[in-house]
């Protein structure tokens, strides 16, 4: 499956009825009474999304598919956080993970996902306790040779090339 | 803050639904037992005050980084999952 398929599916089933905001009941850690939140999607930055502080738009982080920066990604989550979903269902929530982009390199906080339940659009973000999930793993480090921007942009001949 | 003396055994009860045991105590270091709602979350302080900081490092990056590390990850793809080797 393409890149693009899983960002539109994974768009689609986050956006699928009304309302379009999430509510995170709990707030995030680091914004404190901040409950209301949306995905905005931009194209230079896919697959990568923008969860933005409805109250405050310019709180804004970084997010993404965790299958998209790290292989098989499946955290214990919690019973209780289910019920605090709304009686949110594991086979139907999301999961979505924070990039930090602070200094020359990105990380992705594995050990906090975003869980999601579109049909409620209730979300978490769950602190796990299994310590196998780093805070910060290091995602698309800067390769040796950079290629000038613009060109490889097409994911298929660079993933396969990979393997 | 309230301070309190509990021996091994002992319990808090905070509200009327959320309690406290002293499990064990080894050395610097005590186990303590939880029982709570399912609409109350509990979670380690130190973890807590970790990742706030890395939400706050998340927010508003620039976006010709972002652009440029989205173009990174397309060519590269995922990357192995870590295998306990432990929190960094």
């Amino acid at each position: 499956m393409s890149q693009a398929v899983a960002d539109r599916e994974c768009r689609s089933a986050l956006q699928r009825g009304a309302p379009s905001i999430l509510y995170f009941a709990h707030g995030l850690p680091g914004f404190a009474g901040l409950r209301r939140w949306e995905l905005v999607e931009h194209g230079e930055a896919r697959p990568f999304l923008w969860l933005r502080a409805v109250e405050r738009p310019q709180a804004a982080l970084l997010v993404v598919d965790p299958q998209e920066v790290v292989g098989d990604y499946r955290p214990g989550i919690p019973a209780g956080v289910w019920s605090r979903l709304g009686n949110g269902s594991e086979a139907r929530s999301r999961r979505l993970v924070v990039v930090s982009l602070s200094g020359p390199e990105a990380s992705a906080n594995l050990r906090a996902p975003l869980v999601i339940d579109p049909q409620t659009m209730r979300g978490e973000q769950v602190i796990l306790d299994d310590d196998q999930w780093p805070v910060r793993f290091p995602i698309a480090p800067h390769e040796a040779s950079e290629t000038p921007p613009g060109t490889g942009r097409s994911p298929a001949c660079w993933s396969s090339a990979e393997k | 803050m309230l301070v309190l003396s509990r021996k091994i055994g002992q319990s808090l009860l905070i509200g009327n639904d959320i309690r406290i045991k002293v499990v064990e105590i080894r050395g610097q270091q005590v186990r303590l037992g939880l029982e709570a709602p399912d609409d109350v979350p509990v979670i380690r302080e130190e973890l807590q005050r970790e990742v706030a900081e890395t939400n706050a490092g998340s927010a508003a990056p620039d976006a010709g980084a972002v652009a440029d590390l989205a173009a990174r990850l397309r060519r590269q793809g995922p990357k192995a999952a870590p295998r306990g080797e432990g929190d960094k």
